[in-house]
């Protein structure tokens, strides 16, 4: 699996949305991304890339596409 | 009625709800995207002011206000109807992040269980709010099936022991405090 494959599966299985969703995706835009979801996505999202990210970035992943740039961080390239 | 401490945790602080705080959660109560599950409130400064003072009075009723760690009021949360070792738990309107959103819940439960010293509590949703639900099942909630009410509207009751809500904290430690 790519890196991006990863990253798309932990948003469409946390949040039961679909990949053509993904691109404009932000947090509070659907019920599924909601405080409980975040987590769970964070969670998903750790797991995939073996990484444990930092309070602060978990309060920033606010998109699908925030969530990339966050990653760099880690050096998780999308 | 009043907790006269305060349940701090490490993104918020819950203290009970005071005259000063009716602008405030009468903003909350009329955000129509914080209530769109809670019935119409229409009514005046002076109505939730007496309100206020009412439940402050009120046995067996706690209406806490949450605040960030910079004191910024971000939400209310409840505990009440509080009868021999149960209550119910609600009148959640949040606006703060997902950590702050869990850690208030967190801290309203632990109140219930561990200063209450309850062994249970119930929480009443319409069925199909979708976030309430699953707030209360990340907190070990056992849900009934979907049922409708004397108005015909679809709800769902809940109930958290306190051995499920401990099982759960675990988690959501882990998530909150890494």
């Amino acid at each position: 699996m790519t890196n991006l494959e990863k990253y798309n599966a932990a948003f469409c299985e946390t949040l039961n949305v679909e990949e053509a969703q993904l691109a404009d995706l932000k947090y509070q835009a659907i019920p599924e991304w909601d405080s409980v979801g975040h987590m769970s996505l964070v969670a998903a999202i750790e797991d995939a890339f073996d990484i444990m990210m930092e309070t602060d970035d978990i309060i920033d992943l606010s998109s699908y596409a925030k969530g990339k740039e966050i990653l760099k961080k880690y050096e998780v390239e999308i | 009625m009043i907790y006269e401490g305060i349940l701090e945790g490490k993104y918020v602080n819950l203290r009970s709800v005071e005259e000063q705080d009716a602008e405030f959660t009468l903003s909350l109560r009329q955000d129509p995207n914080l209530t769109k599950y809670l019935p119409k409130l229409n009514i005046t400064l002076d109505q939730q002011l007496a309100w206020i003072k009412k439940q402050r009075q009120q046995e067996g009723d706690y209406y806490f206000v949450v605040e960030n760690k910079k004191g910024i009021k971000i939400g209310v949360i409840g505990v009440y109807n509080v009868e021999s070792n149960c209550a119910e738990t609600g009148r959640i309107a949040m606006t703060g992040s997902s950590f702050e959103s869990i850690e208030a819940q967190m801290l309203s439960f632990d109140f219930a269980f561990d200063v209450l010293k309850l062994d249970k509590t119930v929480n009443y949703v319409m069925a199909d709010n979708i976030h309430a639900l699953r707030f209360s099942q990340l907190f070990g909630s056992k849900s009934s099936e979907p049922y409708a009410d004397n108005d015909g509207k679809m709800r769902i009751d809940g109930v958290i022991s306190k051995e499920s809500y401990l099982q759960s904290k675990n988690k959501i430690i882990k998530m909150l405090y890494r």
